[in-house]
């Protein structure tokens, strides 16, 4: 794995150019159990930029997921590691915190992270998978 | 020789509202437990922001954050106490794994110890008027003082939230009793199955004349308040069980059983579980499940409930736990009695307020169970080393009776609450076989009737002896 060295970190090209480092790490991000640590040591460093299966650059996601990436991090709704977004939505509509609606409808209609693409909306938190 | 006139038992109307603490339609996902000190702060600061305006005001209620040095203000946040002899996880990796567990001390307090508020923006260190050693972490309070230049925050006044509301209780007109027994031990060595036998027969009215009969058939239902079984350790401590020991495990459990269908044929008992009950370890204790009792489930006067757990008796509201949350109360925190550790749990308006932090607890996402939303009028606590009561009065009139509820076996003890019109009456019947120690010679003592608060303690009938053979 440490075969690409830091050559495959800062690869100018964006993901679906690079197949083996990404097969790979996929492999090991589906390895976990719900948000428990990843990956062999080794790996550790590829996984973290890793982001369900895809390279995770920073302009790579959509307005919609800044959206809840916001909200995610977001104090006043409560910690977002290990509940879903939906169910945190949920939990804080519960208590009266009044989260933006709008939230809700991408959430309801996000695709599952099976066959999700580049850049759309995820139902589970930013650090899901991470952490 | 007159045929005595058949008695009737008592009947009232039970509800039980064990329904939070149900742990049946949660789904574990890997959280951990920021959940649920995230849902049990912003439960207790609506509560004390509502509260803060009557007590202090015309102060500024800020944020760890927001807080400015030399400026009045009140804070509003969970405290963490840093114990210098709270055991830690670490320490295990640190030492050589043994049998014998290390020797820990009962209580972890030590004068070094220090206070911490924390809230959602930040932590910060308390100094001043705040008594380290009445406080535990996880518990949530309104704070009123000042930032000084050392960065900690001088603590003037502590506001708790105070005693819940109470629904009034109705009057009514006749007695009924309720016993609570915890600690039974069956399986243990200080168990003694003459003494459970006379509880028994004294509570179904197989025992006394006809006044104890009569006082027997006011009683409406039993509470065994956890503890009452005990495997012997060396079964469960991890080592492989020979297969002729195997059958052994078990025979606690099916003594209880035998005893508890004399009981359960005669009126209605709530079996909670305790630390050494087989349940699971973490609170709220499940109810024991039924196969248990295979004999005395088949009763429907059975109900197998949590820990904690809250019932309602003719509108009389019921509140208890086995002893797991006032025990670790004790672990951390200093205070003359167990009542008055019980006390705080009320005016802090939470059951457990070390859970999770040394309580074992279920990581919920979205509530916190242990949260007293309503006052209750009887307040037990089961497996303590004394029986103790007292009524606490509140503010707004509220009324509870605390119970500490001895353990049986060691003791000997059931507490027998009059739970009607007079809540505050608490009797206490000690069942012990006399010198002889045969089920013809035995003791039964009325001790103390407690009047109304701050009347002195007269005995009621005095000590009664029964020689003559009791038929059954």
């Amino acid at each position: 794995m440490s075969s690409g060295g830091v050559k495959d970190f800062y690869r100018l090209k964006k993901k679906g150019g690079v197949t083996k480092a990404a097969s790979s790490s996929k492999k090991k991000t589906q390895q976990y159990t719900g948000g428990a640590s990843v990956g062999a040591p080794d790996t550790a460093q590829t996984s973290a930029l890793v982001s369900h299966g895809s390279w995770d650059l920073k302009d790579d996601f959509g307005d919609q997921e800044e959206q809840l990436r916001q909200f995610d991090m977001d104090m006043k709704f409560g910690p977002c590691i290990g509940v879903t977004r939906l169910q945190r939505w949920e939990r804080a509509s519960a208590m009266g915190l009044q989260p933006p609606a709008h939230l809700r409808d991408l959430l309801l209609h996000a695709p599952s992270t099976k066959n999700r693409g580049d850049g759309s909306p995820s139902v589970e938190c930013l650090w899901e998978g991470k952490v | 020789m007159p045929v005595p006139k058949p008695m009737e038992r008592k009947q009232a109307a039970y509800s039980n509202l064990d329904e939070r603490y149900a742990i049946q339609g949660e789904k574990y996902q890997g959280q951990q437990y920021s959940h649920i000190y995230f849902t049990r702060l912003r439960h207790m600061r609506n509560l004390l922001h509502a509260l803060v305006p009557s007590l202090k005001p015309l102060l500024p209620v800020t944020t760890v954050l927001g807080l400015e040095e030399g400026k009045d203000c009140i804070l509003v946040g969970t405290l963490y106490k840093h114990m210098k002899l709270k055991p830690s996880i670490l320490d295990e990796y640190a030492k050589e794994r043994s049998a014998i567990p290390l020797v820990k001390p009962h209580n972890f307090m030590h004068p070094d110890d220090h206070l911490i508020l924390e809230d959602e923006s930040g932590r910060v260190t308390l100094a001043g008027a705040i008594p380290t050693a009445a406080f535990v972490t996880g518990v949530v309070v309104a704070l009123h003082g000042k930032e000084t230049s050392a960065g900690n925050f001088l603590v003037e006044d502590v506001l708790e939230a105070g005693l819940p509301p109470q629904t009034a209780l109705s009057s009514a007109a006749e007695d009924k009793y309720v016993v609570f027994v915890s600690g039974l031990s069956v399986g243990s060595d200080t168990f003694n199955p003459l003494q459970f036998q006379l509880l028994i027969d004294h509570v179904t009215g197989h025992l006394g004349d006809e006044n104890e009969q009569s006082i027997a058939s006011n009683i409406v239902r039993v509470v065994v308040a956890g503890n009452s079984v005990h495997i012997s350790p060396r079964f469960v401590n991890g080592q492989t069980v020979a297969s002729k020991d195997q059958s052994r495990i078990a025979e606690p459990i099916k003594e209880l059983d035998i005893m508890l269908t004399q009981l359960v044929a005669s009126l209605p008992v709530d079996m909670m579980p305790g630390c050494h009950d087989p349940a699971n370890f973490s609170l709220p204790q499940q109810p024991l499940h039924r196969c248990l009792f295979s004999g005395a489930s088949t009763y429907n006067t059975f109900s197998s409930c949590s820990n904690p757990h809250q019932f309602e008796l003719d509108s009389v509201q019921f509140l208890g736990t086995s002893g797991q949350n006032i025990d670790d109360l004790y672990k951390y925190s200093d205070a003359k009695d167990k009542l008055e550790f019980m006390e705080r749990t009320l005016r802090w308006r939470h059951l457990a307020p070390t859970a999770p932090n040394s309580l074992g607890c279920y990581p919920y996402t979205d509530k916190d169970p242990f949260l007293v939303e309503s006052c209750p009028h009887v307040y037990f606590v089961g497996n303590q080393d004394k029986y103790e009561t007292r009524l606490l009065e509140g503010p707004e009139k509220q009324k509870v009776r605390l119970i500490s509820i001895p353990r049986f076996s060691e003791s000997g003890a059931a507490v027998m609450q009059w739970s009607q019109a007079q809540p505050n009456l608490c009797l206490i019947a000690s069942l012990q076989p006399g010198p002889s120690s045969t089920i013809s010679n035995c003791q039964l003592e009325m001790l103390f009737d407690f009047g109304p608060a701050g009347h002195i303690p007269h005995n009621r009938n005095g000590k009664e002896e029964r020689t003559d053979e009791i038929r059954l």
